[in-house]
């Protein structure tokens, strides 16, 4: 299955589910890998909060292999080429960022926007956790790990942007076309998958929209802009979904 | 004919103004009959002067428009007086709303097309606000609000993508008027003013994101 399904065609048949199931694992399990490296990136750059983010990058590594541990207790093989196709574009900003060494913009990308994704799929999936045996306490000590992550990400970047309110606004603007436009757009590509599972994609959809939104205006964008901008972001992928198209 | 306006963009504004005359015209009939409060002066006058400015529906029809606006105008005739409250006054309003604020501070509107465009957002602006005290009234607050917002603004909201590429491809360049921009604006003012009415805020966004996405 290349592309998400229409609405006219979404299968919700025991193969279809199996499939969104190793996607959707798949998608953990590697997510979790990137999100080590892009910490241990962060890391690298930053002498001055190397340690801790060293630290985030174990724990991102330790979130990895508690769901393989969980895929294997319920029989599921992690599906490796969605996950990379749905990688390959995030990566690939990683890159640009290190090489520009901008901490600022990993933070934002991997702190705000990748956590989003995670937050908002993981916490509703605590809900059919018991469905698949070994997997609630993976996500559950997963989803408040992240959370850590955001909390101190938060606090890094409005010490950061300490009375740089505007200068703030500009790398989330630049950080955010194409980190929404990935990110996002893996949201909408695992949406018919989520439903799949008994969750609902566009809740979940919502709720990545809502929690970035919320981390911007706790670094200081207007409440308003910041929704206005996650929303206007997101529509071109909506757009694409609706049509049955690859979010990218 | 804005002054200064070649051939080319006085066609764009007779479609941007057919457009929001159908719109503003099927929004008075339904304030006319369930909402009274809301076919205000200024929303009549506007009416009139979109009618004015548009001359006829020729434009829309030849446009790749025509065919989602009559779709979405069909959704809207459906609902009943609760739909014409909230999906009228509340909701499109608001995109209403986001759009004359557009053109009416786009330098490249004509002095006429800058001075409709000013009315039409005083009478959005006046509508809305009317919408809202009225469902505050109606006890349509929190959770009821939710419930019937659900109820009745869905099928709406589901056709309003359709309007996309249309909207860009007839606006975008003239007015810098884009689609995903004002589906930002009316997700932003929707978020404010549902939160006045005790909306939850997380509910009412994962609302519009499925909406949006059809479900």
């Amino acid at each position: 299955l290349e592309t998400p399904t229409t609405e006219a065609a979404r299968p919700a048949d025991a193969a279809f589910r199996r499939a969104s199931l190793e996607r959707l694992i798949g998608l953990a399990v590697f997510g979790e890998r990137v999100a080590a490296k892009i910490y241990a990136v962060m890391a690298r750059l930053s002498s001055d909060h190397a340690a801790i983010l060293r630290r985030f990058a174990a724990m991102e590594g330790q979130h990895s292999a508690w769901f393989v541990e969980a895929a294997q207790a319920n029989g599921i093989e992690p599906d490796r080429e969605f996950a990379d196709r749905e990688l390959g574009y995030l990566l690939e900003q990683v890159e640009r960022y290190e090489a520009e060494r901008s901490v600022e913009s990993l933070a934002v990308l991997q702190g705000f926007i990748v956590e989003s994704l995670a937050i908002a799929t993981y916490e509703p999936f605590l809900s059919i956790a018991d469905r698949y045996p070994g997997t609630r306490d993976a996500f559950a000590r997963a989803l408040e790990e992240e959370r850590y992550h955001v909390e101190w990400v938060t606090r890094y970047l409005r010490l950061r942007f300490f009375d740089a309110e505007a200068e703030f606004l500009a790398l989330a603007e630049k950080v955010n076309i194409q980190g929404i436009d990935c990110i996002g757009g893996t949201m909408m590509n695992i949406a018919d998958h989520l439903d799949a599972i008994g969750l609902s994609g566009a809740d979940c959809a919502g709720a990545m929209m809502d929690g970035y939104a919320a981390l911007l205006e706790r670094v200081g964008i207007e409440r308003r802009l910041a929704a206005k901008s996650v929303v206007g972001l997101f529509m071109p992928l909506i757009h694409k979904y609706r049509r049955g198209e690859r979010a990218k | 004919v804005s002054e200064g306006a070649g051939p080319e963009d006085d066609a764009t504004e007779r479609l941007l103004f057919t457009v929001l005359r159908r719109f503003e015209a099927l929004a008075l009939s339904r304030y006319e009959r369930d909402a009274p409060a809301l076919a205000t002066a200024a929303k009549r006058a506007l009416v009139a002067a979109l009618d004015e400015r548009a001359r006829g529906d020729a434009a829309l029809e030849a446009s790749e428009l025509g065919r989602p606006v009559e779709a979405l105008l069909a959704t809207l005739r459906e609902g009943g007086p609760t739909s014409t409250l909230l999906v009228q006054g509340f909701v499109l309003e608001r995109l209403g709303r986001a759009i004359y604020a557009v053109v009416a501070g786009d330098a490249r509107s004509g002095p006429a097309a800058r001075a409709l465009a000013e009315s039409g957002l005083r009478a959005s602006e006046q509508a809305a606000a009317a919408a809202g005290r009225l469902l505050e009234e109606g006890g349509f607050t929190g959770a009821a609000l939710y419930d019937a917002l659900s109820r009745t603004a869905r099928p709406a909201l589901a056709r309003l993508d359709a309007l996309g590429e249309g909207v860009d491809a007839a606006f975008a360049e003239r007015y810098r008027l884009r689609f995903a921009d004002l589906m930002g604006e009316l997700a932003a003012d929707l978020i404010e003013a549902g939160l006045a009415l005790g909306l939850e805020r997380r509910k009412l966004v994962c609302f519009l994101a499925g909406a949006l996405m059809g479900r």
